[in-house]
């Protein structure tokens, strides 16, 4: 043992050194990732990039800086020659998230529908957040669910591409929980999002439900889903 | 400013020998367990989370990963049978690196498959999934297998010439990797503690109410709805989340800091994992979190919950020692119970 705690020959002590500039160099790109914006993080944002992108990707903002506090539900009309009834409206979130109750070791499936819901929500809400966005409509009403063309056109290109995407997964993944629901294909469905916002602390004990706002998406055909990729 | 001294110290510390092997080597076996246990749950789903049926169509994920310069193996076939190989190999690389089987390689080929899978639905990762997967790579670097695995049961081959020579290399390397892991987690917690502290829910000491009540986190809604009726209980456990995640990074530096703070980051990963329905998530930073103990500190508590679990056992069920040997006498209710 006292031969391996005596300190190595120069080599290895040089690549100590070079190792521990590397560490500083590397967790200094780090945190100018991870953290908020500051004019070094700002300067150092090429480096940043080149260097985090992809493999050292991370966020941290858990539950944070506000943890989600809204529910999202989907609820899917469906049309088609194998469709039964082309009116009623299919819940598809409250199945998943029943296999998920009492379940200590769930299964992901139903992160697939309202992580789709949430990200095509965030990727919405970023394009109305932009400020060429905010510039051009600044009294506008509360815009529909699928956004307006002239809204879209005014935001910059990969906000619109991140909808667009969003938007895809969101109808397919809509339309294969309906079809393995229903045991039936649909040709074209309609999304419904549900958003319910439950007693805040002052009212937790509150026997209501909180309040619930619906949104429609338009019909969109089955077939396109995903193809304008 | 920083003296002759520090800077030998600082030397000797990367260069004399490799440190942390028995936290690397359990946490090497948690990552792949957790993984493994992961995939075999989603087994019957997997088609919609990885395969054909995902929720990114396969065009639209070869697309994005492209334009995002994030490569998958998912990307290189859309046939449901190549999704599946991938699937199985990452259970079999996953199981493997959990035995320590030829470990550096089987980290690499880990690696890339998990990566890969990440690619294919970002939608089911969460800061577990990424924190693990950035560990890895550094664990690469790293021996993790010099204990609890294949390399340590068969005992070791002598080195070769090359080894030899290479030796205080990859002695260097497994401490630069050791500190990338601990320095990691740091800036998780700090970052993730500092966010929090932006927050209004946060700040008001309800958020984890918001949380307990959001259906998809909501695994027990019976028990949550008892214990949100304590406002005491939600504004302490809301402070403490967010306490324990700004300062865990000090109890490196001060040993009785860490015998409050570990057990208590602990308890909120456990609460996580049984209340929030997010089991993998809890395991991943249970295991994560061992990077805050030395060798030492690890060894010393597996050997403590080794006895005392032998305890427990034996008091349990008399029955299956029908002659008590002198240990079990001392085991007995009353007897000595000074957690050696």
């Amino acid at each position: 043992m006292d031969r391996a705690e005596t300190p190595r020959g120069r080599g290895p002590r040089i690549a100590a050194g070079i190792a521990i500039v590397g560490l500083v160099a590397h967790f200094g790109l780090t945190i100018m990732h991870v953290g908020p914006i500051s004019p070094l993080s700002q300067q150092l944002a090429p480096v940043t990039n080149a260097w985090i992108n992809p493999f050292f990707n991370q966020n941290w903002e858990l539950f944070a800086p506000d943890p989600v506090n809204t529910d999202m539900g989907l609820l899917v009309q469906a049309r088609g020659p194998d469709v039964a009834d082309e009116e009623a409206w299919v819940d598809i979130s409250t199945p998943l998230l029943e296999r998920k109750l009492h379940n200590p070791l769930p299964d992901h499936l139903h992160y697939v529908v309202t992580g789709s819901a949430h990200n095509f929500v965030a990727a919405r809400q970023e394009i109305i957040d932009h400020p060429s966005v905010a510039d051009q409509f600044p009294e506008a009403e509360p815009f529909a669910a699928a956004l307006p063309q002239d809204v879209l056109a005014a935001a910059p290109e990969d906000l619109r591409g991140a909808y667009d995407f969003t938007l895809d997964s969101l109808m397919s993944t809509a339309a294969r929980s309906w079809s393995e629901q229903m045991g039936q294909e649909p040709t074209e469905v309609k999304i419904r999002l549900v958003t319910h916002t439950f007693p805040r602390w002052s009212e937790r004990a509150d026997p209501g439900i909180g309040e619930v706002v619906y949104s429609d998406l338009p019909w969109s055909s089955v077939a396109t889903v995903g193809a304008d990729s | 400013m920083i003296g002759s001294s520090t800077v030998t110290a600082v030397t000797t510390f990367f260069t004399t020998r490799r440190h942390g092997q028995a936290v690397l080597s359990a946490v090497r076996v948690g990552y792949g367990l957790t993984t493994a246990l992961m995939l075999l749950v989603n087994l019957p789903v997997r088609s919609r989370l990885w395969g054909t049926q995902a929720a990114y169509d396969w065009e639209a994920f070869v697309a994005g990963s492209l334009q995002a310069g994030q490569p998958s193996l998912y990307a290189l076939s859309s046939s449901a049978v190549w999704a599946d190989i991938l699937y199985f190999g990452t259970v079999v690389a996953a199981i493997l690196f959990a035995l320590g089987w030829h470990t550096r390689v089987v980290a690499v080929v880990f690696f890339v498959l998990l990566w890969s899978l990440h690619v294919r639905n970002p939608v089911v990762t969460n800061g577990g999934d990424n924190i693990m997967r950035i560990v890895l790579l550094y664990m690469i670097i790293a021996r993790t297998d010099t204990f609890w695995s294949w390399r340590a049961y068969r005992g070791q081959r002598p080195p070769g010439r090359l080894r030899q020579a290479v030796e205080p290399y990859a002695i260097v390397a497994n401490n630069v990797a050791l500190v990338a892991c601990v320095v990691q987690v740091c800036v998780l917690y700090v970052t993730s503690g500092l966010f929090k502290v932006q927050g209004r829910m946060w700040q008001e000491g309800t958020a984890l109410y918001y949380v307990m009540r959001t259906a998809d986190y909501n695994t027990w809604p019976e028990l949550t709805r008892l214990i949100y009726q304590w406002p005491a209980v939600v504004v302490i456990a809301t402070y403490a989340a967010v306490f324990v995640q700004v300062f865990l990074p000090v109890s490196l530096l001060d040993q009785r800091l860490k015998r409050v703070l570990l057990p208590l980051v602990l308890g909120m990963h456990l609460a996580i994992g049984l209340l929030m329905g997010l089991p993998y998530f809890s395991l991943f930073m249970i295991v994560t979190d061992l990077f805050f103990l030395r060798d030492k500190e690890l060894r010393d508590t597996l050997a403590a919950l080794k006895s005392h679990s032998r305890r427990i056992l034996r008091r349990q069920s008399p029955e299956a020692r029908p002659t008590p040997g002198p240990a079990t006498v001392f085991s007995l209710p009353g007897g000595r119970d000074d957690g050696l």
